[in-house]
């Protein structure tokens, strides 16, 4: 009995290290694309950055750090990498070393394709001075497929590996213009209304159709429109809420303008240095003309969206942009050092006078679906405003499920429509479900909100006490409140999750997720 | 709001300086913070009080509490700037900032509420020659998280002033996380933070930590016009332009 017991931990011991190794090796191929990528992104600045933008230099001196989804961080290029990276010889990239992180590693395979997102920060110091470095956090990404297939039910574009090479290059850009400019105004946090998001869908479709005109002076009375619509949208705007929303222009719809000029620029010439063979997802910028095109789509998307207004700078601004490189060419001289907006100088060259803006607000009424327009956006923002009025009205015990700690984002798929104020996404109806590794949430279909990026918030309007407020079952406990294995029952939710913590404190239950898969 | 925190942990000192050695007060302190794997160069702070004004300086900034004129006066002293309050209407400002959010700004600038607890563990401890006793201070919110630990000095006898009792009400107003701790541990009123290790695990940018250590108390006659404006110095009329 006791051999085949031993017998049986070989096997099992084997198993799991075969599995470990294994998850490991497919794991190291995954850096080494990202690793790859970088070196394209690279390659393709020393192609465009000059005409791109003007002076656009030193972006392979800026540290990149990839967050993994399982954990791992991977930094390079740092001069002073912080604790906890280690040297890794295998994975040197021009003359950049690469470290890597091991510490909060978990058991999960990443496998291609993966991308990831993110922006600059301070990062470690070197010489008493912080680093700036790319920061992304990388994960798993559907491999799509043709959007024109014929069964018509694949509704993601086949993923390539171009776009994380844009990504790369927004994100060092956003690195160039610190040297050149100065934020001055801060991030714009403006919820929309009804006006709002009239004129900006307005301001979209005018931005559009002057891009696709070709006659230019067509495409100048399209470009007044633009001007018009934005005076009348920011009627319900702060004066710092406008130098927000331009500032936001300049920098959103800068980067997004450079990566759009990049792929301009790459249609006249171009040569990869990596290969299919070092990432299968890459295809040497073939489909150029379909990365332009899904920044118009972005354009169409943005104007669309009621309830947000910091999102459509990335378009907005990008083809403002556009079109002042059409217009008024030069205008990129100076641009950031002078703290010119893509809006101003629009503005400053088509000089419109009163008159003509009350001829032009007429028009829009027209030559827009005005009344179409307001109706669907009225609509939606009474819908909104009365979600929020709905979960702020609930009183009780709040029960919150924390997912910080999991390095991801939660993106439920709601099955009923949902609202956004701020970063709170309303669920008035649930919030449907969300799977993330080995972790299962679903809803109950009572009010539920999202909030500050990672947090559930659930309000039990019934219990008197919090430990009435859930049900628990789990397999084992650690200390007083650490639970494995774990199912929570609420009013609002079930969780099922590999490791929580549960903490009570007067009229707050916190369910905080300590990690996505079995440790 | 930090800078309040720091004026709160001064006028702690204060009452011990001025009430115990009955002249100006000068305390040296040092200051980190450790943020995405960097831990801040440590700042000196240089702080004098008397009995009606108080400065505290880095190099960066400085800050002037005249309660005799009723002023507060913040100066960039690189760039030789300042911005004048009156301490009455700085106060009104900040009650009235405390109104109903619009809707055009709800689910933004979220303010965590914390729920404390503070245990007392009768550790002894000597930050710098002074025995102390450490006090843990946990905050839970519904989204951020907060530790607090903090070394205090005790059985420093001091009487405090009314001069000084207002002007720690109206410290204690800016940060009300403090003001709640110590209405809890009442028995701090009494004593002297020597150090202070808070840590803020907030709810979306990852833990940030600031740690604060007295490192010299003494009396001594202070610099001449440390409680003046700098000559020359120029007014900007708001706080952006001061920190432009």
């Amino acid at each position: 009995m006791k051999t085949s017991n031993i017998f049986i931990k070989i096997a099992f011991f084997s198993i799991l290290f075969f599995v470990t190794v294994s998850a490991q090796k497919t794991s190291d191929n995954v850096y080494k694309t990202q690793l790859k990528l970088l070196e394209e992104t690279w390659n393709v600045l020393d192609q465009v950055s000059a005409k791109a933008w003007p002076g656009w230099t030193g972006y392979t001196d800026v540290p990149f750090l990839f967050r993994f989804a399982n954990g791992v961080q991977m930094l390079v290029g740092h001069p002073n990498p912080p604790e906890g990276f280690v040297l890794n010889e295998g994975f040197k990239i021009r003359d950049k070393k690469v470290y890597l992180n091991r510490n909060k590693e978990i058991q999960m395979e990443m496998k291609p394709p993966i991308s990831g997102g993110g922006g600059p920060i301070p990062y470690g110091n070197y010489n008493n001075k912080s680093v700036l470095v790319v920061d992304l956090s990388v994960s798993g990404n559907k491999v799509g497929g043709d959007e024109n297939s014929p069964s018509g039910d694949v509704k993601t574009p086949r993923y390539e590996s171009e776009n994380q090479i844009l990504i790369n290059l927004h994100e060092l850009f956003h690195c160039y213009q610190r040297l050149i400019y100065k934020w001055r105004y801060g991030n714009l946090q403006y919820n929309t209304d009804a006006n709002y998001s009239t004129y900006a869908e307005i301001e979209g479709i005018a931005l559009e159709r002057a891009y696709l005109e070709k006659d230019d002076n067509k495409a100048k009375e399209y470009l007044k429109d633009f001007i018009v619509a934005r005076e009348l949208k920011r009627k319900s705007m702060a004066i710092a809420e406008q130098n927000q929303e331009s500032e936001e222009e300049i920098m959103e719809g800068g980067a997004v303008h450079a990566e759009i000029r990049a792929c301009e620029l790459l249609k006249e010439s171009y040569k990869p240095v990596i290969a299919k063979e070092d990432d299968s997802y890459f295809n040497n910028f073939i489909n150029v003309d379909s990365l332009i095109a899904g920044k118009l789509k972005m354009l169409r998307n943005a104007r669309k969206f009621t309830m947000d207004a910091r999102n459509k700078s990335y378009s907005f601004g990008a083809f403002q942009a556009v079109l002042l490189n059409r217009f008024t060419p030069g205008w990129q001289e100076q641009f950031y050092q002078k703290g010119f907006f893509f809006d101003q100088l629009i503005k400053d060259y088509l000089k419109l006078t009163d008159d003509e803006k009350k001829i032009i607000e007429k028009r829009l009424k027209t030559n827009y679906d005005y009344a179409g327009i307001c109706q669907k956006h009225s609509e939606l923002i009474d819908k909104r405003d009365n979600a929020y009025k709905l979960v702020a009205g609930r009183k009780g015990i709040t029960v919150v499920v924390n997912f910080k700690n999991t390095f991801e984002f939660p993106s439920p798929q709601p099955s009923k429509d949902y609202y956004r104020l701020g970063i709170i996404s309303v669920f008035p109806e649930g919030f449907g479900k969300l799977n993330m590794e080995e972790i299962e949430m679903t809803s109950t279909g009572s009010p539920v909100t999202l909030e500050q990026l990672y947090h559930f918030k659930w309000v039990d309007t019934e219990s008197k006490l919090q430990n009435d407020c859930y049900k628990i079952t789990y397999d084992k406990k650690e200390g007083d409140d650490i639970y494995c294995d774990a199912v929570v029952t609420t009013g609002g939710f079930i969780l099922k999750a590999p490791k929580i913590q549960i903490v009570e404190r007067a009229g707050l239950v916190k369910i905080i997720i300590l990690s996505k898969v079995k440790v | 709001m930090k800078v309040f925190k720091f004026f709160f942990f001064f006028i702690i000192l204060s009452f011990f300086t001025l009430t115990t050695l009955k002249a100006d007060g000068h305390i040296s302190s040092q200051r980190s913070r450790s943020y995405m794997a960097n831990k801040s160069q440590e700042i000196i702070v240089e702080t004098w009080i008397s009995e009606k004004a108080f400065c505290i300086r880095n190099i960066a900034m400085i800050i002037i509490y005249r309660a005799d004129l009723n002023k507060i006066w913040r100066i960039v002293p690189l760039k030789n700037k300042y911005y004048e309050e009156e301490i009455n209407a700085f106060e009104k400002k900040d009650s009235e900032a405390k109104g109903e959010t619009s809707i055009h700004k709800i689910g933004y600038n979220y303010q965590p509420v914390f729920d404390w607890v503070v245990k007392d563990t009768s550790a002894a401890e000597r930050i710098n020659n002074i025995d102390c006793r450490r006090v843990t201070v946990q905050g839970e919110a519904d989204f951020a998280q907060k530790s607090i630990e903090i070394w205090f000095a005790k059985n420093m006898k001091f009487t405090i002033n009314d001069v000084y009792k207002k002007m720690l009400s109206y410290l204690f107003i800016k940060d009300d996380d403090m003001k709640k701790v110590f209405n809890i541990y009442k028995e701090a009123f009494n004593c002297l933070p020597m150090k202070i290790i808070e840590t803020t695990d907030n709810a979306i940018s990852p833990k940030i930590i600031y740690e604060t250590e007295i490192k010299k108390i003494e009396t001594a006659d202070p610099p001449a016009g440390v409680y003046e404006l700098p000559k020359e110095a120029v007014k900007v009329n708001s706080l952006e332009e001061l920190n432009k």
